[in-house]
């Protein structure tokens, strides 16, 4: 029992290094590679290049970020955000540039598994209590259910449809979720983010705060269809998925089971056609 | 998971009979209620959002194709009514849930800590951290008292912490201030060990009766503390801090009840004692009257009824004249006792400078004189001055020769030393030392004692009332000093006595 049995200083300052700074310097980083991709797809040289540049700096980041704030004194951040960035690139530009590509999306999945197996909190594996099969199988049952029901929900307000236009299409989709989208909000906003506030605020702001946080990245996605119900969807529906995230999160103290739900929604809403 | 089938079927029946109209949506109201009230709060808001959650496709349309006209009001409400039945009456059974536990968690304060006596302080104060850890749904829990000069008390649950001089819990024993830390694990006070799961709570409350606090409760959680479970913990330490006190008051009563005894006990043993030992000295008194009285007795009429040569009749004079001595010296005892018991001592000794170098050699050399088997040895650092009664100490060291030599049947060396003793205040220090019987561990502590004369099979010859050294001691107490013993059974004995210079 700590309190009894360790050392305490008073005097001592309560929170440790800031995060500022590494953040800081990953956005600086972020930015200019978003710049870069974007000036590589608006001249023309390499659309593939360009979009993938732009994905590998979005979420390459994110992931990054995750680390920064929860180890700001380490340089684990460093480690595990170039690896993972790097197999970002590699995997958007292939899904971009090849018909099958978009089984390299793994490449991100393995880089984190590898570099970051650890990293205390952001290894698959979690910290404590260990990820288990329990856990995720929460998660994938969260995910589908949510999903499921945008899907009724769409179908019968808006007269949206489920349906599939090209397997791969939908393969590739769902590739991009699981090796990019689902793994930046899984390990930055639902891991680090919320693991970072809790610790300083009680659950409820904890968790209102991340999925905020994860609310206003997806309303920013450019990707995201300019309709109305589309905007009211993903608020209601990413706020949803943020509160459950967060909470198996808390369960589980690993980022798998809310990554599996993320997967799982999206994989129900990339079958949502119409738009 | 049999909430949310239930759920489910309730939807499907919504689904399957008349949409978001359909009377089976209040059934929603009753399993979010159910869940709420036998899970509480978070159950009761999943299963509310649940609830919503499966009347929004019935729902949403309904406001899209009317607006929110009366339907779709009654709809919306009816998608809303859940969530929040499921907050509110989840929180009210919480509410009464930790009020419940809290209350037990108190009376099992109470009843732990009343139990004084029953278990030592360490087993109290663990039942104590083991029911408000369970109370306050605490990963751990730990109480903390601080002693004056003694080591401090520390309980915990689980059992086993020990305490750190430097730890949070004695800086707040210490210093009385409530210490709310966010997370341990990543906190730089406690050297931040890193993130490890969920953030680990720590609360620590001062033990406080009044403006000082002499112990702490500390409490560790894994998630959050609510601010109810926050205040239920001030609250018990308020209540563990009062029973403490009045255990501690409660134990000083029964110490205080138990000295009393005690000491009405050994006063009672002292009396009888007492009793016994009076009892004891009115039959020696009788034996050592008796034996003189019969001396005379049997002299005079041996001188009244015979004709006596007058050489014989001189020594038989001299024999009468000798017990009639004894007698006086008998009797001189018996009015110094008379005076002691009326406590008078003090004021009847006379102060006046008073040479201890001269009496001592005047009491050596008349003794020596009187009893020529014994070699006596006067050491004394010539003048010692002190004030006091000259007859009084003369009393004093005449009996404590007298001593020596009626326990030193053989003969023997007795010696007298008289010298400045050290340490502060000054005091002159008389010691009679004799090689005789000496006296026995166990009663050295009661030669002291009025009318007490130690049963030996080698003294019980030897004449006397068993007031000598009880008047010795008196003396040298009415001057303000002290008188002691020290003996080997066999090797002799010595006396010192201490008076101030």
């Amino acid at each position: 029992m700590r309190l009894l049995t360790e050392a305490f200083e008073p005097d001592a300052a309560r929170l440790g290094v800031s995060p500022a700074q590494p953040l800081l310097r990953l956005a600086a980083a972020g930015t200019a590679l978003l710049a870069l991709g974007a000036v590589v797809e608006g001249i023309g040289l390499s659309r593939s290049g360009g979009r993938a540049l732009q994905i590998a700096a979005v979420h390459g980041g994110l992931v990054a970020g995750a680390f920064a704030l929860l180890h700001p004194r380490k340089r684990c951040w460093l480690r595990v955000g170039s690896a993972v960035t790097a197999a970002l690139l590699c995997a958007a530009w292939l899904s971009e540039a090849t018909a099958w590509g978009c089984v390299a999306y793994l490449l991100p999945l393995i880089a984190l598994g590898w570099r970051a197996r650890h990293v205390p909190g952001l290894g698959w594996g979690g910290g404590s209590p260990a990820v288990r099969v329990r856990h995720v199988a929460v998660g994938l049952a969260v995910g589908a259910i949510l999903g499921a029901h945008l899907l009724v929900t769409a179908t019968l307000t808006f007269g949206y449809t489920v349906g599939v236009e090209s397997p791969l299409a939908y393969v590739r989709a769902v590739a991009y979720d699981a090796g990019a989208n689902a793994v930046s909000a899984a390990w930055f906003f639902y891991g680090a983010l919320f693991s970072w506030l809790w610790r300083r605020l009680d659950f409820g702001r904890a968790t209102a705060g991340a999925t905020a946080a994860a609310v206003v990245r997806y309303l920013l996605d450019p990707a995201l269809p300019r309709t109305v119900e589309a905007a009211a969807g993903a608020v209601f529906y990413v706020s949803v998925l943020g509160i459950a995230s967060c909470a198996l999160r808390a369960r589980a103290g690993s980022a798998a089971p809310t990554y599996a739900a993320t997967v799982a929604f999206f994989a129900a809403y990339r079958r949502l056609s119409g738009w | 998971v049999s909430a949310a089938l239930l759920l489910l079927a309730v939807a499907s029946a919504m689904a399957l009979g008349g949409g978001a109209a359909s009377p089976a949506r209040h059934l929603f109201l009753l399993l979010v209620g159910w869940v709420a009230v036998t899970r509480g709060s978070p159950a009761g808001v999943a299963a509310g959002l649940m609830a919503g959650l499966f009347q929004a496709p019935m729902v949403l349309p309904l406001i899209e194709a009317e607006g929110f006209g009366a339907h779709a009001v009654d709809g919306a409400a009816a998608m809303a009514l859940p969530l929040a039945a499921g907050h509110l009456l989840g929180s009210m059974a919480d509410e009464l849930r930790g009020r419940g536990s809290r209350l037990h968690a108190l009376l099992a304060v109470q009843q732990a800590v009343g139990s004084a006596g029953s278990s030592a302080l360490e087993d109290q104060l663990g039942r104590v951290a083991e029911e408000v850890r369970r109370a306050l749904g605490a990963a751990r829990a730990g109480v903390v008292l601080l002693a004056d000069g003694q080591a401090p008390v520390v309980a915990s649950a689980p059992p086993g912490a020990t305490l750190h001089p430097q730890s949070a819990a004695a800086w707040v024993a210490q210093g009385g201030i409530t210490l709310a830390v966010a997370d341990l694990d990543t906190d730089e006070r406690f050297g931040a060990h890193g993130e490890e799961g969920a953030p680990r709570r720590g609360l620590v409350l001062p033990l406080r009766t009044g403006a000082t606090a002499f112990g702490a409760l500390a409490l560790e959680t894994r998630g959050d503390l609510s601010p109810g479970a926050r205040l239920a913990a001030e609250e018990i330490a308020m209540h563990l801090a009062l029973a403490l006190e009045n255990a501690r008051l409660g134990m000083l009563k029964r110490h205080f009840t138990e000295e009393l005894e005690a000491r009405i006990a050994s006063a009672t043993r002292s009396l009888r004692e007492l009793d016994r030992a009076k009892s004891d000295f009115v039959s020696v008194v009788s034996h050592e009257l008796r034996t003189p009285l019969t001396a005379l007795v049997g002299f005079t009429e041996l001188l009244l009824t015979r004709d006596v040569p007058a050489e014989r009749a001189r020594r038989w004079l001299g024999h009468v004249h000798g017990e009639a001595q004894r007698l006086t010296r008998i009797v001189d005892d018996l009015l110094d006792l008379s005076r002691i018991e009326s406590g008078s001592a003090r004021d009847l000794v006379a102060r006046a400078p008073v040479d201890l170098g001269a009496m001592i050699e005047r009491n050596v050399e008349l003794f020596a004189a009187a009893h020529p088997r014994h070699r006596f040895t006067a050491h004394a650092d010539r003048p010692v001055i002190v004030p006091g009664d000259a007859d009084a100490i003369d009393r004093v060291v005449k009996n404590l020769l007298s001593n020596a030599v009626k326990y030193s049947p053989g003969g023997g060396p007795v010696t007298v030393n008289v010298s400045a003793a050290p340490g502060s205040p000054p005091m002159v220090e008389i010691s009679v030392e004799d090689e005789g019987i000496g006296i026995a561990p166990e009663a050295l502590s009661r030669i002291f004692d009025r009318y007490v004369r130690i049963a030996d099979p080698a003294t019980v010859r030897v004449p006397g009332l068993g007031l000598g050294l009880s008047l010795v001691r008196t003396l040298v107490e009415a001057h303000g000093g002290r008188v002691s013993a020290s003996s080997e059974p066999g090797r002799g004995s010595r006396f010192s006595v201490l008076l101030p210079a």
